[in-house]
This record gives structure tokens, sequence and C-alpha cells, in this order.
């Protein structure tokens, strides 16, 4: 009832609409567990790469703390050299680049008032400048234990650094302050070591928020700041986030400080790239959805032709039907088609044979009508010649009228073929109201129309006598028809009993000449007529050529 | 009463009645005491409804003409044609049996030479072009009248 409900309310569509929906229906709840399927695994590979974006970052703060940690060791063991403990500045200056080899550090001295006595980056005795962050060297002499510098600018080499400083214990003194300056090149190149993808961007940056180092564009990046919201955001978060990188780029980020430096060493992956598992699966989604709906489209168009060219066939072969015209049963490949423009070929054919019967009919029924006519107008002819005034006339003329009109009732009911003997009798006593008083005996018989007209009058006839003279003028008077067919012959016998005594009559009227002559004549056949005391006994016979085998076997003759 | 039928003399019974009738002609020419004289023609009448073949008989005899016989089947007709060989035939087309009128006139005409008139209520094309492919002597039109019947003869 829903769908009734439903589809009463919808306009008519088209066969291909039902069947693109069909097909929507079909693939809809498919697409979409794909959809679903695909977003999973999607966000399988998102947390996957962001796992990954952490480990990197985990991995680079160590390799930065490993690196400072070496810088140290290094450090301390120049800090127990003897040539410094003899204050040789020239023994410990070839000592130190000894130590440093090709690392792209420097190393410096300095004494209590900040003073460099030697820089490696320098030959040993040129003039050196005042060093260009003391507040990293003060703390070392404050604390008497090792400091890293934020990022600044080395004072020999002009280039951006970081330095690791140590103090150099002599009993309770701190006499000086030995500096390795690492090149924010050497992270560079500490994080580009990392051999990632060519879309991962690393980078480190100092407790003041600029950049040390950069993975990518690292000399146009270095020793600028962070951008503040970044900085806050890397700072605070745990785990990836999102973000938009120094270069403006949108990322996914993860950020990890330093254990030794406290610097913010961060993993990036471009966002599209983070995300580029889930847009895949969007579009694959997409692709497939689009696929779908066309091929269901498509699929819905051909098979939809595929239905409405028969259909449009039966249609045709329907308005076919409409005019009267022939309808061949269609040979289409959709079976209820074929079913539809069988029946209306039937239909068809039916309805032609029914429009030439109908036009039989009528051609039938304009002869009859006019056949009987004819007949009325000699019946009436000659009950006016045995008529001795008027109202003689009108009671006899209509009574067999009354007569004919009774067999023509029974002949209607069989479609003009003609009538059962029985009926016939029955009818024409019926019409004095005796059938009470009335025997029949004898087999069924139908007679074709020629002989129900016929022994129709002569019934007529004989049971208007009956009502005025014979047995049907008396209370006790009877009627006894019995008719049988024996050797291609029908006999059929009128028997009045216990009316009025019956006398021969001198003269006899036309009634008697229809009953003795004129039906016979008309049927091929011979009667006769006794008028015994008891009654009148009244004998057809005539062939059984006017008997059919039955009913609608035989064409109708008059 | 010679005319009435092939078997009169079985019918006995009914002589007195129709001595009368015979002797009284159509009401029309009653009216008018017309009788044709000019040119009596023996008729065979073929009419399977004896009320129309009485009234036609009466319209005959009306016009001066004799009736040799009535008859009520194509086989009757025939048989009757070839014993009383009358001048012209008056063939309703609708008989009973398995034969019709055509097919009377046809063998009437062919076997002894004596036309017939169709005498039919409303006819339909093809029965219609059957009989005229018989060559009648006319066609009349039921019911029947003494005009009608009178023009159709006299061609003869």
């Amino acid at each position: 009832m829903p769908a009734r409900l439903f589809l009463n309310r919808v306009p008519p569509q088209r066969i291909r609409t039902f069947l693109s929906l069909f097909a929507l229906a079909l693939t809809l709840p498919l697409l979409a567990l794909t959809a679903i399927a695909l977003q999973r695994m999607a966000s399988l590979e998102e947390a996957e790469i962001e796992r990954r974006v952490m480990q990197v970052a985990q991995d680079l703060a160590d390799d930065v703390d490993r690196e400072l940690e070496r810088a140290t060791i290094i450090l301390e063991t120049l800090a127990t050299s003897s040539a410094l403990a003899r204050s040789d500045y020239a023994g410990f200056h070839e000592q130190a680049r000894h130590a440093l080899r090709r690392d792209r550090a420097g190393i410096s001295l300095v004494d209590q008032s900040q003073r460099q006595l030697l820089n490696t980056r320098a030959e040993f005795g040129t003039p050196l400048p005042p060093i260009s962050d003391p507040q990293t060297a003060q703390r070392v002499v404050a604390s008497g234990q090792r400091q890293i510098s934020e990022l600044v600018v080395g004072a020999v080499s002009g280039e951006p650094v970081a330095n690791v400083e140590v103090p150099v214990l002599v009993g309770d003194q701190i006499p000086y302050v030995l500096i390795m300056a690492l090149d924010a090149t050497r992270f560079e190149n500490l994080l580009k070591g990392q051999r990632l993808e060519s879309q991962w961007i690393t980078g480190i940056t100092d407790n003041n928020g600029i950049i040390l180092a950069r993975s990518e564009r690292h000399a146009e990046f270095v020793g600028t700041p962070l951008p503040k919201e970044l900085l806050d955001v890397s700072r605070t978060a745990k785990g990836a986030f999102r973000a938009t990188s120094v270069a403006g780029m949108d990322v996914l980020r993860a950020t990890v400080r330093c254990r030794i430096a406290g610097w913010l060493v961060s993993a990036t992956v471009p966002l599209s790239y983070a995300e580029a598992s889930r847009k895949r699966g969007v579009n694959f989604v997409a692709a497939l959805i689009s696929t779908a709906m066309a091929l269901g489209a498509g699929l819905a168009y051909v098979f939809g032709r595929f239905m409405t060219r028969p259909l449009d066939a039966a249609t045709a072969a329907a308005a076919a039907v409409g005019l009267g015209k022939a309808v061949e049963p269609l040979k289409s490949p959709l079976v209820e088609a074929n079913a539809l423009t069988a029946a209306l070929s039937t239909a068809a054919a039916e309805l032609q044979l029914r429009h030439e019967h109908t036009a039989f009919l009528m051609r039938e029924l304009a002869h009859r009508a006019k056949n009987q006519l004819a007949v009325v107008k000699g019946m009436a002819l000659q009950t006016a010649r045995q008529s001795g005034t008027v109202k003689q006339f009108v009671e006899q003329f209509s009574q067999r009228i009354q007569g004919l009109a009774e067999s023509q009732d029974l002949m209607l009911r069989q479609n003009w073929q003609g009538a059962w003997l029985g009926d016939l009798i029955k009818a024409h006593l019926d019409l004095f109201g005796a059938t009470t008083r009335l025997e029949t005996r004898g087999p069924a018989l139908f007679l074709n129309a020629n002989a129900v007209q016929n022994v129709g009058f002569a019934l007529h006839e004989l049971a208007t006598n009956a009502h005025k003279h014979g047995a049907l003028s008396s209370p006790q008077g009877r009627v006894l028809v019995t008719w049988r067919e024996a050797g291609g012959r029908i006999e059929l016998e009128w028997i009045e009993r216990d009316g009025p005594r019956v006398q021969s009559p001198q003269a006899q009227g036309f009634g008697s000449l229809v009953i003795t002559e004129l039906v016979a004549q008309a049927l091929q056949g011979e009667a006769r007529l006794d008028y015994y005391p008891t009654g009148i006994h009244w004998r057809l016979d005539f062939p059984a050529i006017f008997v059919l085998t039955a009913p609608g076997s035989a064409t109708a003759t008059k | 009463m010679s005319d009435m039928t092939a078997s009169e003399s079985q019918w006995a019974a009914a002589h007195v009645w129709f001595t009368t009738a015979a002797a009284l002609a159509d009401d029309a020419s009653l009216a008018h005491g017309e009788v044709e004289t000019a040119k009596p023609l023996r008729v065979l009448i073929v009419e399977d409804e004896f009320y129309i073949s009485l009234h036609t008989r009466g319209l005959l005899q009306a016009l001066g003409h004799v009736v040799v016989a009535v008859a009520v089947s194509a086989e009757q007709a025939v048989s009757l044609a070839e014993r009383e060989r009358p001048d012209v035939v008056l063939m309703d087309i609708r008989l009973s049996g398995t034969r019709d009128g055509i097919e009377a006139a046809d063998e009437i005409g062919e076997r002894f030479g004596i036309g017939s008139i169709f005498v039919t209520a409303n006819t339909d094309h093809q029965t219609r072009r059957r009989a005229e492919a018989v060559r009648p002597l006319g066609f009349l039109e039921k019911p029947l009248t003494e005009q009608r019947l009178r023009h159709g003869l006299s061609k003869l």
C-alpha cells in the first residue's frame, strides 16, 4: 500500500526512469559500502602518516641531542688538554683544530673577561673580535656547567651558528670557557641525512622561536622567526597537527622538544600528501559513482528501448484493433509484449468475426422484417376474407399476429436458428392460458426457423379452435400433443379429450385449411384431421430435414 | 382446384373452403374492378410462406393469370416446372433446403427455357449479383402489390 500511495502521487514515468532508479537502488548501497571502506582505509593511512611524522621528529630530536653530546665530549676532552694547562695556546689551537677535523664548526677559547684567546676559524695570533654571545659564556661561568646557546651569528665566521659551551676547571676556578660554534648548515645536513621522501620538510627552531635549520630552502629561512601562531601551536601540541608552514604551505606537522637544548625539532608533510589517500579514495568513489550512474543510465536506456519498442508496437497493435484492422502477433524479445499482441491479435480476429456476424445479423434482420411484413400482409388479407365484421377481423387478426409473435420470440432466443418443438407447443397454448391442461410427449427436437413458423401457424389455429369449440372450451377438456421421429420423418399429433362432443362441420374455414393443407404443403408433408366424437385428432407428418441436430449447427433459412 | 398443388388429391378436406377463397380476388383488384385479360400467363409460384403465396395467387388471379402450381423448395420448383411448363416462374430466393431460388431459376431456365422473376425482400449485394448472373426476367420487391406485379409481368 505505501508503494501504491507513493506511485499514485508521482506523475507517470517512462520505463527507463524506473530502470534507472532500479540501477541506482542496486548500486548505491554498494557504492556507499565502498566509500565507507575507502574512508576507513584513508583514516588508517592518515594515522600511519601522523605516526611517522611524530617518529621522524623524535628521531631528529635524538640526532640533535647526539650531535650536541658529541660536541660536548670533544670540548670536555679538550678542556683537560695539557697544552691548555700549560697555557700553551698555540699548541691548544693546533689540538682543537685537530679535534674538529672537517666538522663545520669552530672552537674558541675565552677567558674570564669574555675575550677570545684563540679561534680555530682564524690563524693563531690573529687579533679576534669579541664573542657575539657573551650571555651564554657568563651562564657557563655562573653555573660551572655546559650551556647551549640559541642561534647566533658567529663573530669570526659571520655565519649563523649555535654554540655548545663548557667550563674549563682549574682547581675551583673557571679561568676559561671553551666554545664550539656549530654551523647551522651542520644541522641542515643532519636534517637532510634522514633521506626522507621529497615531500618531507624538517626543521629546528631555537628557544627564541628563530629557525635554526631547515631541510629545504635552509639559507632562505635560517635566522627568521617562526610565525607566532605556528610557534605557539608547536610548543603546546601533543602529536601531529595541521598547520600552515613558514613557507605558507598547509602541512601536517609534529614537533618534539630536544632534550639538551630545548629546541623544537619538527617534521612536516604537505597536507595534500597526508590526505592523498583520502583524496584518492574520494576520487575513486566519485569515479565509481559516475561510472555506475553512466552505466546505469546507459543500460536503463538500452533495456528501456528493449522494452518500449515492443510496447510501442503493442500500442500500435491496440490502436489497429480499435480501427478494426487485423493484428499480427509480435515476435519481439519481450515475452509480455508478445503475449499482449497475441491477445490483441485474437481480440482483433474476434472483433472482426463479431463485426461480420453483426453485419450478417443486420442483413438477416432486414430481410426477415420485410419478409415477415409480406407474411403479415398475406395474413391480414386472408383473415379479412373470412371475417364477417370488422370486430371479428380485429379479433382474429390480432390473435394470429400474437401467435406469430410467440414463434418469433422463441426463435429470437435461439439466435433465429429455430426453436425446440416442446417450447413451441407450450408457447402457443400459453397464449390461451391452457398449459395446465396440456400434456406433451416426445423427444427433444429442434425445428429450423421455417418449420417453427409453419408448425406455429398450425398450433395457433388448433389452439384457437380448441379454445372456441374444442377441448379447451370446457373445464374438463385436455389436449395431448405427441411427436416422434422415425424413418427420416417427424410425426406430430394433436389429440383433444374430454371436451364437448364433436360433430363433423358442414363447411371448413380457413383455420382448417391452414392445418390440413397449407402447413403440410409448406413443410412438404401430409396432414390429416379427424373428427372423433371424443375430440378432434390432427396428425402432421413431415420430413426430418426441418430438424436441426443441435441449435447453431445450420444456417438460417428465412 | 387443380392449380393449387402437385398432390391436391390428398387435400379433399379443403376443397369447400378453397373454392370460396379462390373465387375471391385481392382487395385492391376488387375495389378497382380491374381484370387483366390481355395476355393470360401460366405462372408457377415458388414461395415457402403460404400466407405470401396465397396473397400472390390472389393478385395473379385478379390480373387474369393462371397459377399452375405452388412450390416450397428448389427441388419441387424444378419438378413442377418440368411437369406444368409455365410461362413464367415467380421465384423467392430464400427457400428452405440446401438449394435456393437462384439455383432453381438457373436450372429451370437451362433445362426448360422458362424465365423467372425473383420476388424477394432486401437482398444483399452478393446475392443480388448471383441472382443477376442467371439472367432473370426481373426483380420484384416483397411485399408484392398488384401494381408491382402487373408492371413486372407486362414486359413478357
